[in-house]
């Protein structure tokens, strides 16, 4: 099997945990919106009964969303994909439904609503491709069950999922705010 | 591995507490991120995870 762990990279992407409790999960992913200011985000969830239960959720807080889970028909899958990645929608809900990582350069945001079982999965939600220069923000929301996996995930990837701060420096994933920044980096 | 499998039932009481009619409360406000972050010490828990084979249920704090 090819190795698509090799593909992806974490570089540029900030990562931070918030730690919550089931019940303030949504709670917390409602005031997420309300702070970030999210040009496209995907949230992940680890069952496709939890992607319709979230949607539904999203929805009624307000917020336009998508969502695309493995047992909905592929063209059916297809199409939702394609018009989230045409800027229809500004968040899409899904399971694990990526297995080279996510393309999309107007999604600035990724949020692990439930926190993956492994690396592999981490890494496919999160990572970028590298081919871009892009900047974006990933956050997970960590129960006290998914402290083992936060601890395994971190060690296999050799990398630093640090608390979410008080406020979140727009430099790490807001384009307008970015654009400066890079045009310094490039060349 | 761990034995993880086969948690149906409890699968559906997580997506209740998850997404059940009591979680609505308090919506109006915002979440205390400060707050729940000082209720995890990573590095305590990794270096406890770390120092035992046998995860103990005590972090619990009930």
């Amino acid at each position: 099997e090819i190795n698509l762990m090799e593909e992806l990279t974490l570089k540029g992407i900030t990562q931070y945990y918030a730690y919550v409790t089931e019940r303030q999960k949504v709670h917390c992913l409602n005031t997420l919106f309300s702070r970030l200011q999210i040009n496209q985000s995907i949230i992940f969830c680890n069952s496709t009964q939890r992607v319709e239960l979230l949607a539904k959720k999203i929805t009624q807080l307000g917020y336009s969303c998508f969502y695309i889970h493995a047992k909905m028909m592929q063209e059916y899958r297809n199409r939702v994909f394609h018009d989230f990645r045409n800027g229809l929608c500004r968040n899409l809900v899904c399971t694990d439904l990526f297995t080279r990582g996510i393309d999309i350069q107007a999604v600035n945001v990724v949020i692990n609503f439930d926190f993956p079982k492994n690396a592999e999965t981490y890494l496919h939600r999160i990572g970028r491709s590298g081919r871009f220069g892009h900047l974006g923000l990933a956050i997970n929301l960590i129960t006290s069950e998914d402290r083992f996996n936060l601890k395994s995930i971190e060690d296999q990837l050799v990398t630093d999922i640090k608390p979410i701060p008080g406020s979140i420096d727009k430099n790490l994933y807001v384009a307008e705010f970015q654009s400066a920044n890079l045009d310094c980096e490039v060349e | 591995k761990n034995g993880v499998g086969g948690g149906g039932g409890q699968m559906r009481l997580r997506d209740d507490e998850c997404f059940g009619a009591d979680m609505d409360e308090g919506m109006d406000t915002d979440f205390d991120f400060e707050a729940n972050l000082a209720l995890f010490d990573k590095a305590a828990v990794f270096s406890q995870i770390d120092g035992t084979d046998c995860n103990g249920a005590r972090s619990r704090g009930t």
